[in-house]
């Protein structure tokens, strides 16, 4: 089997836990992982997602940041959005996660 | 094994496209293509969907799974609540997508 270059683009910190686990997976399937964390305001990482991220990066995978600061306590790979343009020219999957973006801002009560 | 042209591989994330899920997947199979699904994230709350069983009526047992650590997460139970169409062995971890793009010539993401 060839392994593919698989990008996995995580709108928002709702989608870490899950996106780097599915990463993580396809890493052990003996693909290149990249999960990219997209316009950042991400909290610190639980030690769960930390490891996982260490081992993406052990098994010859990335994990990538466009835009913001990256989380205390992890390293990521930052890129500019032109950059991960050049970069998903090389991609052979591209995996968009999440929901549709919402049309209405929440109330206060669901800010946090 | 190669990927298979005929197959199509469905990997879902969202909860909110049961529609497009089972009219592609239906779609697919009256074309006289095989469809291989895997859901996770919160795409798993789309087991208690109404509609699910016709989803698990289209797909082969070993070509329809859902990710049994998001299952969990989501507050369901994998081990005493398995869906309704499903069997445990359906219950899968990420891996499955692996072989979900190993199989399938076709691949997209819902």
């Amino acid at each position: 089997m060839a392994s593919k270059k698989i990008y996995i683009l995580l709108p928002n910190r709702m989608y870490a836990g899950d996106g780097v686990r599915s990463a993580l997976g396809q890493a052990v399937e003996n693909h290149y992982a990249y999960p990219v964390f997209m316009h950042g305001e991400y909290p610190r990482f639980s030690e769960y997602v930390t490891e996982n991220i260490d081992w993406i990066k052990d098994m010859e995978g990335d994990v990538l940041n466009v835009g913001g600061e990256p989380p205390e306590g992890v390293e990521l790979t930052s890129l500019t959005l032109e950059e991960l343009g050049e970069r998903l020219r090389e991609a052979d999957v591209i995996i968009p996660y999440g929901l549709k973006k919402q049309t209405k801002a929440p109330p206060p009560a669901c800010a946090d | 094994m190669s990927a298979d042209p005929n197959k199509l591989g469905i990997f879902v994330t969202s909860p909110q496209h049961m529609d497009h899920l089972i009219g592609i997947a239906h779609a697919a199979v009256r074309a006289g293509k095989k469809v291989m699904v895997f859901l996770t994230f919160k795409s798993v709350h789309l087991t208690k969907h109404k509609d699910f069983i016709k989803l698990a009526n289209l797909c082969d047992v070993g070509d329809l799974a859902i990710c049994a650590d998001s299952y969990t997460c989501e507050g369901y139970d994998p081990e005493a609540d398995i869906p309704k169409g499903l069997v445990p062995s359906q219950m899968r971890t990420q891996a499955y997508h692996g072989a979900v793009l190993e199989e399938c010539g076709k691949y997209l993401v819902l």
